[in-house]
């Protein structure tokens, strides 16, 4: 009985005392999060219309903003490393366009100016991409508002109210996390 | 004394899985009753040592290992963290079980008739492994655009409560006993979510750029002892209250959200040799309907961007209308319903054949039993899971190798592994009765490669 009592305990002492966790390592433990995440931004189709007043004459530029809160949220204000926005353009327009876009602070004081960019005439796939650095404008992430400017650039002709033409846009922002 | 002292010293280890199920028809412990109410029961009464009748802890995974995300070596661990997530898949889980007896005691009746009660608390937490949201989390939508990913993988279920029982084992006549057990259960903590459906999805090629699609959106979680309703909001006090989590483990005797239960079991004897246990344990349900916090999610949305309309003699705030249209598509709801929620249940049998020497045994000195020394049989365990029932099939041997001495070796397939070697034992020494489970025995030398290993201990007074 004191035989077989004994056996069992040290197989029990074993079992704790030589089981072997010395190929784990629990203080390297350091995951990187980076997730990117590739969101819709802002897009619009303007016609032949939005550039001529009343008296059909030109209008040379039509801006429009909106309120922008994406950047509020803790996930991002404290995250984000990286903002990359992505442009297509579709001009139908026998006239070229330049298009600036503005970030703004609450108190409309511009806290990112985008490198504006030139659509040819006619180009139907113009595509471009700004990036973003936080790390270089940390003001960047004090924006709330998004403005587009698009300007008409001069031409010989003007436009002919009676003949469509499209200008389409669009964008997406690609964010580039780090936790 | 000694040896007494390190036993008691080991039974206060706690263990990375332990599997009461291995104890299932095994010797005449007092805690087979919890197991199967209508075991055999062979002695005048039993005492539980509070705490340490019965302590036992569990954390099972499947899809990863520990040596798979902690090996020590000089790899990346994002590196390392990829590879267990391209490996998991949805049914994959993590288990967490611990129960500890506070108090276990019983006594004879009569000759047929033995009547056992207690108290023990239990955490029990079951959470499914999201890979497509874990994906979408970790990498990011960017590099899965047109990929679907699927809300329906999250499950989870976690509860904090406290089980107040009393139970009855009956022997019909020599070859049948039943038994039954009441429970009435107090929860402390509840989270469960489960059944949810919707896809969010990123794809290209629409009206803008990128398009985000939230489809078919239907997802609920339901909450018990979260949040305490009587708690009033004090906006000039900074403190935080942490009487809640105090209250957690308070409001397991009768305090928190109550339910009932109950377990049934029996022994048959086909013959002398053959014998059959069976039990079903945890038919019962819990009524949440204090401290309750319950949120849902449903409908669908299609995320364009914002569409700019250059109308400066009507500007819009397009920030506010796309708000507006999220809440109006996708509405959001915080409600205090009341819910029931069910216990896992569990249904243990076993078949066993005894064979070899005979022995006799007096027991509670009025009738005596014949037992053999050696055994063989087969036993299955099912519990019930929120998305499907987990199953295990465990081939056994027991040997006994004195009237008091009992051995148990046992060799388990699951969801964790074909080949889970077990060993049990049983001492009884004086009136003290000391039980052991060791479970994986292989993976005791490398316990970071293994799904599960067990080890449980407990002491009990036993009085024939």
């Amino acid at each position: 009985m004191r035989f077989k009592l004994f056996r069992l305990q040290i197989l029990f002492c074993v079992a704790f005392f030589i089981s072997c966790t010395d190929n784990l390592n629990f203080d390297n433990i350091n995951l990187d999060l980076e997730p990117i995440v590739s969101l819709p931004i802002v897009y619009f189709e303007l016609n032949q219309n939005n550039f001529l007043d009343e008296n059909d004459q030109e209008i040379s530029a039509v801006s429009d903003i909106t309120v922008f809160r994406i950047l509020e949220t803790t996930i991002l204000k404290e995250n984000l490393v990286e903002l990359k926005i992505d442009f297509e353009v579709e001009n139908r327009f026998n006239r070229m366009f330049t298009v600036k876009i503005f970030f703004l602070d609450n108190n409309d004081n511009i806290t990112h100016t985008v490198d504006e960019f030139t659509i040819e005439a006619g180009d139907l796939n113009y595509t471009a991409t700004r990036t973003i650095l936080i790390e270089s404008t940390p003001e960047f992430l004090n924006s709330t508002r998004f403005r587009t400017d698009v300007i008409l650039l001069p031409a010989s002709t003007n436009l002919n109210p009676a003949i469509e033409k499209v200008f389409k846009f669009r964008s997406s922002g690609t964010y580039y996390l780090r936790f | 004394m000694k040896k007494y002292i390190l036993f008691l010293i080991l039974s206060l280890t706690t263990s990375l899985n332990a599997q009461q199920k291995l104890s299932f028809s095994f010797g005449e412990i007092p805690q087979n009753l919890l197991l199967n109410p209508g075991a055999e029961t062979n002695f005048r009464s039993h005492y539980g040592i509070p705490v340490f009748s019965n302590f036992s802890f569990t954390a099972g995974f499947t899809g990863f290992t520990l040596a798979d995300l902690f090996s020590n070596d000089s790899r990346d661990f994002n590196l390392k963290f990829e590879e267990v997530l391209n490996n998991i898949d949805s049914d994959d889980y993590i288990n967490i079980n611990t129960v500890i007896e506070v108090l276990s005691a019983g006594f004879r009746i009569d000759d047929k008739t033995y009547v056992s009660f207690g108290f023990y608390e239990e955490l029990d937490i079951i959470t499914y492994l999201p890979k497509d949201i874990s994906e979408l989390v970790y990498y990011g939508n960017e590099p899965f655009i047109n990929r679907p990913f699927s809300v329906s993988e999250i499950a989870m279920k976690a509860d904090v409560l406290g089980v107040l029982h009393a139970g009855v084992s009956r022997k019909v006549d020599e070859k049948l006993t039943i038994g039954g057990r009441f429970k009435i259960y107090s929860s402390s903590l509840n989270i469960e979510t489960n059944n949810n459906s919707g896809t969010i999805t990123a794809t290209s090629n629409n009206t803008n750029i990128i398009r985000q699609t939230l489809d078919n959106l239907d997802a609920e979680i339901r909450t018990s002892g979260i949040i305490d309703s009587n708690d009033v909001d004090d906006e000039f006090s900074n403190d935080v209250d942490d009487e809640s989590s105090n209250d957690l483990f308070s409001n397991t005797l009768l305090g928190g959200n109550l339910g009932l239960g109950f377990d049934v079991g029996l022994t048959y004897h086909f013959s002398p040799q053959l014998e059959f246990t069976g039990s079903i344990i945890d038919i019962g349900f819990i009524k949440h309907s204090k401290n309750i916090r319950n949120f849902t999610a449903k409908g669908n949305y299609i995320l364009d961007g914002i569409n700019f309309e250059y109308n400066s003699d009507d500007p819009i705030d397009y920030w506010q209308q796309l708000e507006n249209d999220f809440k109006a598509n996708v509405p959001t709801e915080e409600t205090e319903n009341a819910y029931t929620s069910w216990r896992p249940m569990k249904i243990n049998a076993a078949l066993k054949y005894s064979f070899g020497e005979k022995r006799s045994k007096f027991c509670y000195t009025k009738t005596h039993k014949q037992y053999y020394y050696n055994s063989i049989g087969f036993q299955v365990h099912t519990i019930m899971r929120p998305l499907k029932p987990q199953f295990s099939f465990t081939s056994f041997y027991e040997k006994s190798l004195s009237k008091k001495i009992h051995t148990k070796f046992t060799h388990t397939i699951n969801d964790y592994s074909s080949a889970i070697f077990g060993f049990a034992t049983s001492l009884q020494v004086g009136k003290l009765n000391i039980f052991g489970v060791l479970d994986n025995i292989l993976a005791v030398t490398d316990v970071a490669s293994a799904n599960n290993i067990s080890l449980n201990f407990g002491f009990n007074i036993v009085i024939d």
